[in-house]
This record gives structure tokens, sequence and C-alpha cells, in this order.
């Protein structure tokens, strides 16, 4: 091949036997009729006041576990938090009594930290020098190590204000231990990254950089040729994986979008930021430059819930059980995040699919940083969101009691905690067509001895 | 040449090519540079410590070894890592210009000749060789199409991209001498051995003058070989990679995940004021107060997790370099406190005489984030209440082989089976209870605890060797600190050394420690593990006499840890490669 491409589309794809249709799709991830299945994992900061964000308008036992079709709810049946949702009703469904389980047993201390490393991963933290780190791949790596095309991005990172992360790591998405994904923060920098060049072409140094691995691989070549037995097939393996990635850097240079977004990107705010972001994931998603996404969220100014201005987490987050004013703070909390949510499946929805829209073939996972706000592990709250296609029992609300035998902090009055929220990850990893049983941690000691099993799918939320 | 090699095969070392005499080593593996390295490397290339440093994902590693060939093939998002990492290199050094560059920032007045000349000298030393005018040629001639279109930084970074993400620079591919091939063996070239040397030595490549060496044929002598070695080892970028070594063979960052308890270990680990605080909230506070509790105890917790791995780092630094021996390495009385760890030793740190050194996490060991803003206070103290001798008695073993709330003298003993005498691990049987899940009623101290289930005789087969190296370890407890009594019995400390060249029964940790220091068995096992190390993988069948002269050497000379790096460098498989069939006519 040669080494300098011609910036032209059509010669690039030629170049590099990518003409229209020669790419193999992976048959992972596609839903009836050939459409993709989407992901995007929603990560929002602190935890909620379970007081406020607990459904439970017919007053049901919450020592048994219930579902309810909350779509036949009035605007007042739904809790503060989730009010926001109840236009989308039909389309969500809130799972209240998980438990991160798993964190609880996994150390002490660093409440924040290690509830991040294990809300989206289910996985024990790597501990280093006292500290709880990520320890694991996050769901929706898991899911794009399943459903992504190798010639286009495997997932997009976005955070709003900063995103979710400690200890300066820039992220709470990983791709393993010591793997963490860096979230694009500039939604500007978002639509270079996807779009610019279907407004300028395949750009000259984009295509320069494609031609720079294309030498790379050819080094790994002629070096293989002079080594014999496992040493030559390393570097082969080496040069097919070089190669791999050029196509890649291409792949997504030459998607067919139909219609790239004009977006104004003047308005730096959190809530504009968050809107230009999930604009552009939808694009990105209708074009298959992507399949997978994740929006993280550093923790919200009180000044945006119409509070007095200050430390949400000094100031609120720890007062929702003996203050009301702090419960109540943490109480819109959520519900601002759920007017998010509605806002992401609104914009979904308005985007033609098949006979249907985007909406239908894509599966969405909102979880938080902590259970309850006050550093809690236990009622850990979730809601998935989606359409038809998403594979997901939709239009419910569930509730799961106390039944799992472990305590989350020393010494609890009622030492048992929700049902393990593995199985809420693996719900999702199945609906999305992922074949495994298990994320994260399979299974916790109790404190009665039992095993406490965090595998297999939650039945009332599959379909 | 080849022929006359053949001829004098009973007198290599007249060859020009000269092999020098000894066992040679098996095929070797190819190596790709580590992420530290690769660091070392860069830094070295561009003349800046500081630059961004290249983040890779974290090896799989074979005890303990994060640089073992097996575990190490090229994986997808390695690649892409390498592209975004080095490309990130490459951005912040090209604008910033250097001695590197051979002319100003942004190309100067003649950027092309700039690019061409700067090219022609960084290749052969990213790639550690001379390179061909075809090679020169290949680069440069990308470098001006791309410099003709986008510029000079542009074009520059590109170029640099591509040199640093060629298997020339990540990977050590070595072919050895063609024509000082004998019988299947060949000498390295002297440019693969400096590259051997200082990837070794220094986690980095070749510096100026060890490349001079290998212009000049200094590399080719036994005694140019030992002065380079020698040299190299005293530059102080030795020390890093030797404790690396130690760090990865000794298993120093067991102590980064452990989580001791604090109800059960908080009285020991907690200072008087600590502890008072910690009693009234126990007894008064809130569950949410109690919440603020365990989070306390996650940050002491974390202070005495980096006072360990101050402790450790300081003293493996200084036993093999001031002290020297495997023997040192065992059982010196020398200690390094902090003032967290200090009254776990009943000292008061501030009592203590001498400097107080501040000490903080670097490059591996320096994670992300937190961990760099953290240090420790150490001093350096003697230990002469024969409490604490060697590696085998620091915190960082002790608290790293136990349990949140007991000590394990089964993780204490496999550590010492495995690491320290290379025995081969023993297979437990299927369907065994967890220790927990026996009969508590049975005992009172964890060692009656452990003891009843090795009395069993399915499990004694391997519990009586593992326990017997674990049980002297009793007398430090889950954090490491001292105890004379566990759970208000006394502590027996006794156990057996069996299965080892120094076997018989022993009082405690003190007498486990004087009889490995006097093992050939564990002289033969540092051996191992620094191959292990140096050659990234396990020896070999066809290893086992290459392996066997170096361990002689090692234990005639008294187990001096340095000797044995020099040793290893002059050795016959060090110096050259076993060719692969179907090698020889290339």
């Amino acid at each position: 091949m040669s080494r300098l491409l011609p910036p032209r589309r059509r010669d690039v794809l030629a170049a590099l036997g990518l003409a229209s249709g020669s790419l193999a799709l992976p048959s992972l991830g596609l839903a009836a009729g050939g459409i993709p299945k989407r992901f995007i994992l929603m990560l929002t900061g602190q935890g909620c006041a379970p007081d406020r964000w607990r459904c439970n308008p017919t007053a049901r036992p919450l020592d048994r576990d219930w579902v309810e079709d909350w779509t036949r709810w009035s605007t007042e049946d739904f809790s503060q938090s989730l009010a926001p949702l109840q236009p989308w009703a039909s389309h969500c469904s809130a799972i209240g009594g998980l438990g991160l389980v798993s964190c609880a047993a996994d150390g002490s201390g660093f409440h924040h930290e290690r509830a991040v490393a294990h809300g989206a991963t289910g996985a024990s933290a790597q501990w280093l020098q006292g500290i709880p780190h990520t320890g694991g791949p996050t769901i929706d790596q898991i899911i794009a190590a399943a459903v992504a095309r190798r010639d286009r991005y495997q997932s997009l990172e976005c955070s709003v204000d900063g995103g979710l992360e400690y200890e300066d790591v820039g992220t709470a998405i990983f791709r393993g231990a010591g793997l963490p994904l860096p979230a694009i923060d500039d939604p500007s920098v978002l639509f270079d990254r996807l779009f610019r060049s279907q407004l300028d072409g395949i750009d000259t140094l984009l295509s320069r950089k494609a031609s720079a691995l294309d030498l790379v691989a050819e080094r790994y070549d002629r070096q293989a040729k002079r080594l014999s037995g496992d040493d030559r097939q390393k570097l082969f393996a080496h040069r097919d994986l070089v190669r791999d990635l050029e196509r890649r850097l291409l792949g997504t240079a030459t998607a067919e979008c139909a219609s790239v977004p004009s977006l104004s990107y003047a308005d730096r705010s959190p809530d504009a930021d968050f809107d230009n972001h999930v604009r552009l994931i939808a694009s990105a998603f209708s074009c298959d430059l992507a399949r997978v996404a994740s929006l993280q969220f550093n923790q919200l100014d009180p000044t945006v819930l119409g509070l007095p201005a200050g430390d949400m987490h000094d100031r609120f987050a720890h007062g929702i059980w003996y203050d009301m004013d702090a419960a109540d703070a943490m109480g819109r909390y959520m519900a601002h995040h759920a007017a998010q949510l509605a806002r992401m499946l609104e914009v979904l929805e308005s985007i033609p699919e098949a006979d249907g829209t985007l909406l239908d073939h894509t599966v969405i996972l909102w979880i938080t940083e902590l259970a309850d706000s006050w550093h809690g592990m236990d009622a850990f709250p979730a809601v998935v969101a989606g359409g038809g296609h998403s594979g997901l029992q939709l239009g419910r609300y569930i509730h799961y009691a106390n039944t799992t035998p472990f305590d989350t902090v020393k010494p609890e009055p009622d030492p048992f905690m929700g049902i393990p929220h593995n199985r809420l990850l693996v719900t999702v990893a199945q609906a999305m067509g992922v074949a495994i049983d298990a994320v994260g941690v399979d299974r916790i000691e109790g404190w009665d001895g039992s095993i406490i099993d965090c595998t297999g799918p939650l039945q009332e939320l599959l379909r | 040449m080849h022929a006359r090699c053949v001829l004098l095969t009973g007198l290599l070392s007249a060859c020009q090519h000269d092999m020098p005499p000894g066992p040679h080593a098996g095929a070797p593996e190819l190596h790709r540079l580590t992420a530290r390295q690769i660091n070392g490397a860069i830094a070295e290339l561009f003349g800046d410590a500081d630059l961004h440093r290249v983040r890779l994902p974290s090896e799989i590693t074979v005890d303990g070894f994060d640089s073992d060939a097996r575990t190490r093939s090229p994986t997808p998002y390695l690649v892409e890592s390498l592209q975004r990492e080095i490309s990130s290199v490459v951005a912040e050094v090209v604008p910033a210009g250097g001695a590197w560059l051979q002319c100003a920032p942004g190309g100067g007045d003649a950027p092309r000749t700039c690019g061409r000349e700067t090219l022609a000298r960084f290749l052969p030393r990213a790639w550690r060789r001379p390179v061909t005018a075809a090679e020169t040629d290949w680069i440069t001639a990308a470098f001006l199409d791309w410099e003709a279109e986008l510029g000079f930084d542009d074009a520059m970074t590109l170029a640099l991209g591509v040199v640093l993400q060629s298997p020339d620079f990540l990977y050590m591919v070595e072919r050895g001498d063609r024509m000082s091939q004998v019988e299947g063996i060949r000498a390295l070239t002297a440019w693969e051995l400096a590259s051997r040397m200082s990837f070794l030595l220094w986690d980095s490549m070749p510096d100026e003058e060890l490349f001079a060496a290998a212009e000049s044929g200094a590399l080719r002598t036994d005694a140019g070989i030992r002065a380079q070695a020698v040299r190299m080892i005293r530059d102080p970028r030795s020390r890093a990679a030797v404790r690396t070594f130690h760090r990865q063979w000794l298993d120093f960052d067991a102590i980064q995940s452990v989580n001791p308890d604090y109800l059960a270990m908080g009285p020991v680990v907690l200072q008087p004021g600590e502890q008072s605080y910690f009693d009234e909230v126990l007894a008064t506070g809130s569950i949410q107060d109690i919440i603020e509790l365990d989070e306390y105890w996650g940050i002491i917790k974390g202070e005495l997790m980096l006072a360990y791995q101050a402790e450790m780092d300081l003293f493996v630094d200084h036993v093999v370099f001031e002290q020297g021996t495997i023997d040192a390495l065992l059982t010196s009385r020398t200690g390094f406190v902090t003032p967290r760890t200090a009254p776990l030793h009943g000292l008061d740190f501030d009592e203590l005489d001498g400097p107080t050194v501040q000490w903080a996490p670097t490059g591996d060991a320096a994670i992300s984030g937190l961990g760099e803003f953290l240090s420790a206070e150490v001093k350096r103290v003697e230990h002469d209440d024969e409490t604490r001798a060697g590696i085998l008695t620091q915190g960082a073993f002790l608290a790293g082989h136990s349990h949140p709330t007991s000590t394990s003298p089964v993780l204490r003993g496999v550590f010492v089976r495995e690491r320290i005498l290379c025995l081969a691990p023993l297979v437990p049987p299927g369907d065994i209870p967890p220790i927990g899940a026996t009969d508590s009623s049975e005992w009172t101290t964890n060692r009656e605890r452990y003891a009843a289930h090795s009395s069993d005789p399915a499990c004694a087969a391997c519990h009586v060797p593992i326990d017997g190296m674990g049980f002297p370890f009793e007398h430090y407890d889950a954090v490491g600190a001292w105890r004379d009594t566990d759970n208000g019995a006394p502590v027996d400390a006794t156990g057996a050394l069996v299965g080892t060249d120094v076997d018989g029964p022993v009082d405690d940790a003190i007498d486990v420690v004087e009889a490995l220091a006097g093992s050939r068995m564990v002289h033969d096992c540092a051996v191992e593990k620094l191959w292990h190390h140096a050659m990234h993988r396990t020896p070999s069948r066809a290893d086992t006499e290459a392996v066997r002269a170096l361990q002689d050497g090692f234990w005639n000379d008294g187990g001096v840890i340095l000797n044995l790096y020099v040793h290893l460098i002059e050795s016959r498989a060090f110096r050259t490669l076993q060719v692969s069939q179907g090698e020889g006519a290339r």
C-alpha cells in the first residue's frame, strides 16, 4: 500500500479494501432487522435520599419483593426524585432494594472511592497504598468489548463538569484494573472527534496518522520475517493489531452520517454540556460511529437546584437522615438527574430508525455513586430505560426486600442488605446480548456463613 | 570466519567474535519492553526525566514478575495505548525541542535539513544499534512527504511516533552475530548486549558511554563488559531497577491490598488519642458517626500501608547496596520506622537519633493521584531486642500476608516456601472446608485454629510443611506488630523446616531466618529469581547448566547480590543466544 494516502475518502477506502459492504459486522448486539443495539451508562454523583427516591403509592410491605406497573400511576404516585420520569414511565423501570454488597464486603473506609470502584463493575477494588481504585471493567466496557465494531469507536466516554472521579484518575470508566479511560468533558471536542471529518472530508493529518501506522505495520512485517517460531508469530500478531488500529482510525472518519448535528457550544454550563453530549451521542449512534457511550457527572452545584451556594456533599448529602432540608435537597438532586434522563429519552426518541426510533434499540442504565448520600451501601437506586427492542421489562417499579445476610457497617441494627447489585449489571449485559452470568464478584460469604450468590439476572427485569 | 571458529572449538576465545566459556542458555524469548523500560528509554532519548509517563495496560505477572514473556502477547488495548501514549509524549517534546533536535523548535531556517539530520541521529539511538542507509531513508522519506503537507512539527511528531512504535524500539529483537555462530550458538552483537545490560541494570536504554563501548569493541571482552557492568551498578540509575527486581520477587506490593479490620486491629494500630476518640464514638455515637469513624480508619490504614512500603523500600535499598548479601537481606538488624510504626516497635519516633528521611513512592510504586501526594517520614533504627531481623520480620511481609482480623501462617509459610526457597506449590485436594468453617469451640489461639485442621491426615501432607514455616511468625500479629499473647494465651512460635537443606525444629522467626540465611537452597533460589527477571522466563531444562554455574558462583561468593548481577552479565548464557532451527541461513 502506498505510504501517502490521498485525502479523498473513496480512495482511502479502496486502498484499505474497505469499499462499501466489505466490512463484516459482528453478530452480537444486532437486534431484529440488523439494527445494532446501543448502550448508555449514566453515572451520577453522591447517592439518593432513600425516603425521597422510593415509590410505594399502594403502601405495599417493604419486607417483601414486589413489582408494580407504574405506567398506571398518577404523577403524585411518583416519589420526589423519580417524578420527572412519569411521562416516560413506559420506557423505564426503577429498581429499589439493591445493595452494594460487594462493596460493603471489600474493606473499610474510603466510601466514595470504594463505591465508585464497585458500582459499575461489581468487582473488588484494586487497593493501592490503602486506597481503593477501580478493579475491573465497568459495565459499558464489558458490553462494548462484545458489541462494538472493530472499525469504529469502541465506546464514547463523556463527562459533565469534570465527571465522577477520585484520586486524580480523571474518570470513572475503566477497561480493567489500572486501565482508566479518559472522558471528554467539552462537547465541542466530542463533536470534532466524531464529525469534523464529515464536514471537512478526511483531514490531512488524520490520513497521515493512518499512513504512519501503515509504516509501523510494515516495520513489524519486515522484522517478523527475519525471526522464526514464536518470536515471528508475536511480531505478526502485533502487526495485525496495528493494521486493525489503522482501519479503525479511518473507519471512524469514513462513516456516512446522514446529518451532522449543528449545535452551539457557547454555553458551557453543566446542563448545556449535558444536552450537547446527549445529542452528539445520539447522532453518533444513528450512523453507527459507536454503539456504547457513558456519561459521568460531577456532583451538582446546589445553585442548580435553587439552593444556596456551597458544597453539596458537606452541606446536604450527609444530612439526609436527620435534617429535612438536606433530605429535600438530595431529593431534588436526584430529580434533576431524573429529568436529564427524561431528556435523553426524548432525544433518542426523536431520531427515526428503521420503522421506529433510535430509542427502540437502546438500553440505558442510570446508577449513582453511593447508595444513599450518607455513605450508605444499601438501597442502591437504579433505573433502566430504553425501547421495544431493549430486551428489558420496562414500565415497572420493582422493589426487593432486604434479604442478603450482610451488614453494611457495624453495628447495624438490621444486618440484612438488598440483593447484590451485580445482578442488575448481569441483567443489562444479557439484555445487550452479552452471554455472561456474572459481573465482577460472583459470591460473598454472609455473616451467617451462607454463600451470597451474586450471579444471574434479575428475572423481574429481563424479558 | 565461521569455518575457522568451528575448527577452533576448543579455543573459542581465539575467534575474532570471541565466545565466553561456560554453559549457554536455551533459546531466548523475544522481550517487549515494560512500561517502566519504555519510560526510561524515552527519558534518555529526549534528555528529559519529567516527561509524561507512558501508561500501558498492567501485565499479568508470573511469580510476581511482570516481564515474563509467556504472558505478554500484544493485545488490541496495548497497541491502541502505545499509539495514544507515545503520540502524546512526542507531541509534548516536539514543540519544546532539546538536544535531540538538530535545530530550533519548529524546524528553524531549514526544516527539511533539520528533520533529516535529526532523524539520522535519533534512529540509531532509539533502535539501539547502527542502522542501514535504507532504514534512515525509509523514515526520512516519510518525514519529508509529511513536512511538505503538514509542516515541521506535525511531520516530526508522526515520524518519531513511527520510530518509537516500531519493533526495533519496543522489542529487544536479537539475532546475534551470524559470523560467530558455532553449533547453533551465536554471540550477541555488542549492541544487543548493551541493551540487555542497560534494561537489566537501569530499566532504560544504553547511555552514550555504553554505546561507545559497543562501538569500540570493548563489549567483546570480559574486562570491557565487567567494567561497564560495574560502572552501571555504581550509577544511581541502578538503584530503582534493583529495587524493582526485589519488589517483584519479594512481593512488596502485597501490603497495598490488605485491609486490617478496625475492631480487631484498631487497638494495636491506634495511638492513645485516636483510641479514646474511637472508644467514645463507638460507645455513644450514632450510626452515621460510626460510618465516619470507618472513613477515618481508612486514612489511618492508608498511612500504615505507606509506612510499610517505605520501610521495605529503604531496607532493601540499604541492604543490597550497603550490606550486600542474601544473609543480610534475611537477618540484618537494621530497620526503618515512621511515626505510625515506631510505637508498634515500642519506640518513640521523636526520641530516635539520626536524620529523618522523607520517602514518597516513585515510578511504578506511585500509581496515581493521591499516592503521589502521600509521603512518610522515616528514621533508621537498629533492632537489638531479637524481635526483628531481615525482610521476613518487616511489616510489609507480615501484614501483607495476613487476613483482616488474624494472621495467616499459611500465607506466610507459602511465601517462604515459594519465594525464598523456590519450592514447588503443594496442590490441595478438592472439596476442603474453609478454615473458618471448622468448629470454633476447639481453639483459643490462631495457631490452635490452624493446628486443628492440619491434624487431619488429608490436610497434613501440605499443612505440616507449610504451617511449620508459618507458625514461627505467630509473634507478629495481622498488622506485623510484636505480640507475646494471642487471644489471651501465650504465643507458641515453634515450628519446623521441612523439605529444605536446613530442616529441623525452630523456636521462632529469628531461628527461621538464621537457618535460611545459611541455606544453599535459598541462595540457589535467589539466582533462579534473578534469572526469571533478567531472561523473562523461568529456567528451562536447556538452562540448567547455565543456572547451576551461576548458583555455584553465588554460593562460593557468599551470596553478594550485586556480584550476582555482574556474574550473570559476564556469563556465556547472557552474552550469547541459541539460534532456533531454520534461522541459521538468514
